[in-house]
């Protein structure tokens, strides 16, 4: 099946046209597709085969009124799982993760299915509701295509007073001092925004005073790692909270790049379910050949106010990760990070496309109570993992032809 | 300076480009590279290493051979014509403003900067929101303030600032009137050279384009955050007052790395105001690009603004011709000559089969257009 991976989305632009080169004193040609006119092209797809909602086109907007485009797939709504993608704008391949994983399952769903494969997505889709939200940040989207091609954060305004004060820091250490002027700011991390029960704790590297999350504003900016004046104050945010809070999902996922990471959150390590569905994962992707590394967020380095953080704590510990996908950290340095080239877009969901449906399929288990007894179980290539829960739902980690 | 109409390419069998000169050979092969003019290139799929000899020249001097190859290897591999053909013309017309701004060609100025603000902006701020075309306004007007506030631009900040709040009346009648209330913060990170260099650092610079060297990393960090490492014993040398020269050193061999890094800490040692007119000329140069495209954004709106936009973008480029004909500029020698690089390589360019059919025919366009900007000149 030949998807929409030749070149990347922009919200709602398609043709060629130029965008800044990543030093930003320059052009550069690039082609795109329309978010928005494809969106509404699966939707109407979808709909035609009945398994998506035609009324479902955004979950809410951002700060300059853009949509949060979104799309609704599949008839199980007792079981419903949350994609999520490009909260930070640069990560372009970000957006096209979760857009790619929402045109395959609406162009394979078949009544008829014939090959196994084909059997599985009808049996997903018939038994959850999965939806999907490529483009969180479409303000900062668009300034990372016109202006600035290393923009991370969102684009709200902030009109604060000067301010003094001193955050506390996650880690406990000595709080820094923090001054800073009256202003219109702009720039808030949405990845540092969610109203997690540590939003607004500064986070370090061990030994750095560069901040992970920071809580000045003069953070914020390109490289933002501003947590915002306050939790969720920024409607993108606010609004992935309120689809959270309405939709009880039973998994969520949130794509970012680069470094080639799966990662989990920072206190599931002695999760056994968690475990179970992050290792299982991970076996999958690393069997398409393209390594990427299963580990707590905190070993890349800690973060508060994050999206996956969140999730994990409103669900009540349901399975939460972020794919780091490509590219690696040594490619990063060749293509200038955030640039991965168009040809890579391919590889690159199909590595992680497993993971992705298993993970729609692990949303309908119940981690298990009570003792935990059993043998070791080899899952896919690369990843032996105890199954000392679920022993019969392994087999969702195998099988996949993608 | 540089033989317009030449470029280094990788060729797989010498024979197959007999009008060149050789500069290297792998070892026991018919592959190597060298110099080729224009002509015998066009349409051809060679794979181009540099677009001058003199780029080439600056990257090997001083390697062994064996140097030289691995860095040709390299550059083969991370060369893209896509991201260079821009900046390549737009220097060589920047260049050429700044000729004719320092013999007070107003009319040659205008025209050529005209062609300028098409190269940088490609179109791109076409299809966008007049919201989007404001904001960006604004962040190019208050960027200026900021700097002018801060270095030694040689330009009014306070004149600046009234353009902001100039510019953020006009927004504030689409509804966004927090510009008028104060000025937008930018963020301003400087490119530093930082030692030494351990894993803490390798850790900050984890998603920044950075450098490194023997015992440094040279790369973008923010202004008011530079103090604070500095108090945290690493030793920080600044290296220019933005971020823009890294993208390029990161795809230089390591020696040529070592000895940009050290020119620009020599530059900044010896010549701040020379270093801090260039960089406020650039800065100037998009702010004008951008309030440009919005005036005629308002003009085409109808917008009651947008007369005064328009003349304040008039009096700006007056201003932008006074701030090139006092900014160095070493990239040509002469005007004639910028001219002519200028026009070469955008004919070059509309041959090579790398670009799409639209940069192809954009480029020859362009190559037209600067051929009348000669023809006119008085």
């Amino acid at each position: 099946m030949s998807l929409k991976w030749d070149k990347y989305h922009s919200y709602d632009f398609a043709g060629d046209t130029y965008v800044p080169t990543i030093d930003g004193t320059s052009s550069e040609a690039k082609s795109f597709n329309s978010l928005k006119d494809d969106f509404d092209e699966l939707r109407t797809l979808g709909s035609s085969k009945g398994i998506v909602d035609a009324g479902t086109t955004s979950v809410g907007t951002s700060s300059q009124g853009r949509d949060l485009c979104a799309i609704k797939v599949g008839k199980g709504s007792g079981t419903k799982v949350l994609f999520t993608g490009c909260h930070h704008a640069r990560e372009w391949i970000a957006l096209e993760m979760v857009f790619l994983v929402a045109e395959y399952l609406v162009r394979t769903y078949s009544d008829s299915p014939s090959t196994d494969q084909d059997k599985r997505i009808k049996w997903l889709l018939d038994n959850r509701e999965v939806w999907l939200v490529p483009l969180v940040n479409p303000d900062g989207h668009k300034w990372s295509m016109l202006m600035e091609r290393d923009w991370r954060a969102a684009r709200g305004l902030h009109d604060l007073p000067a301010g003094d004060f001193n955050p506390p820091r996650l880690d406990g250490g000595t709080p820094r001092h923090i001054t800073y002027p009256a202003a219109v700011y702009t720039g808030v991390d949405l990845n540092r925004n969610y109203g997690t029960s540590d939003w607004g704790n500064e986070t370090f590297r061990a030994g750095s005073t560069h901040p992970t999350t920071s809580a000045d504003p003069r953070d914020g900016g390109a490289n933002s790692v501003w947590c915002g004046p306050s939790a969720a104050s920024e409607p993108e945010v606010t609004a992935i909270q309120s689809l959270m809070s309405a939709q009880s999902f039973r998994a969520a996922i949130t794509y970012h790049s680069f470094s080639q990471l799966l990662l989990y959150p920072s206190d599931g390590e002695n999760d056994p379910f968690l475990q179970f569905v992050g290792k299982g994962m991970s076996s999958l992707i690393d069997e398409k050949g393209n390594n990427y590394t299963y580990e707590s967020s905190n070993k890349l380095y800690p973060t508060t106010g994050d999206a996956m953080q969140y999730f994990w704590e409103v669900s009540s510990k349901r399975p939460s990760f972020t794919p780091e996908v490509r590219p690696t950290d040594a490619q990063g340095e060749q293509w200038g990070f955030s640039r991965l080239p168009e040809d890579q877009i391919e590889g690159c969901f199909r590595e992680n496309l497993a993971a992705a449906l298993a993970l729609i399929q692990c949303a309908g288990f119940d981690a298990p109570s009570g003792p935990r007894v059993s043998p070791a179980v080899t899952i896919g290539s690369q990843t032996q993992i105890k199954l000392n829960v679920m022993p019969n739902c392994w087999k969702v980690f195998t099988g996949w032809t993608i | 300076v540089t033989a317009a109409g030449e470029r280094v390419v990788w060729f797989h069998d010498w024979r197959t480009l007999p009008e060149g000169r050789q500069l290297g050979a792998l070892h026991g092969t018919e592959a190597g590279w060298g110099v080729v003019p224009d002509a015998p290139l066009a349409t051809r799929a060679t794979p181009l290493l540099y677009l001058d000899v003199a780029a080439y020249d600056d990257a090997v001097r001083a390697l062994p051979p064996e140097e030289v190859e691995r860095a040709v290897l390299r550059r083969r591999e991370v060369f893209r014509l896509g991201s260079s053909d821009v900046s390549r013309v737009l220097e060589s017309v920047h260049s050429a403003m700044a000729h004719a701004a320092k013999t007070g060609e107003a009319e040659v100025f205008g025209r050529l900067a005209t062609i300028a603000v098409e190269l940088w902006e490609g179109g791109r701020f076409g299809p966008v929101e007049t919201t989007t075309l404001l904001e960006a306004t604004l962040d190019a007007d208050a960027r200026a303030v900021l700097e002018a506030r801060d270095l030694p631009l040689g330009q009014d900040a306070t004149e600046l600032e009234n353009r902001y709040h100039l510019d953020a009346e006009a927004m504030a009648d689409f509804g966004r009137p927090q510009y008028t209330r104060a000025l937008l913060h930018v963020p301003r990170r400087r490119l530093c050279r930082i030692a030494p260099r351990d894993e803490v650092l390798h850790g900050d610079f984890h998603d920044e384009v950075h450098v490194t060297g023997p015992d440094w990393i040279a790369g973008p960090w923010a202004e008011h955050a530079v103090e604070t490492l500095r108090a945290s014993g690493r030793r920080v040398d600044l290296l220019a007052f933005d971020p823009s020269p890294v993208a390029a050193w990161a795809l230089e061999t390591r020696a040529q790395i070592e000895r940009d890094v050290q020119a620009a800490v020599e530059r900044m040692s010896t010549d701040v105001p020379g270093v801090a007119k260039s960089f406020g000329r650039d800065l100037r140069f998009r702010q004008h690009a951008i309030r440009g495209q919005a005036a005629a954004r308002l003009a085409h709106d109808g917008h009651p603004r947008a007369g005064d936009m328009e003349r304040d973008v008039e009096l700006e480029r007056s201003q932008l011709l006074d701030l090139y004909a006092r900014s160095p500029d070493h990239a040509t020698p002469s005007f004639d000559a910028a001219i002519e690089r200028a026009q070469i390589d955008a004919a070059f360019f509309a041959t090579r089969s790398e670009l799409s059919a639209s940069s192809r025919s954009r480029w020859q366009r362009m190559a037209t257009t600067l051929s009348q900007v000669t023809v006119k000149r008085p």
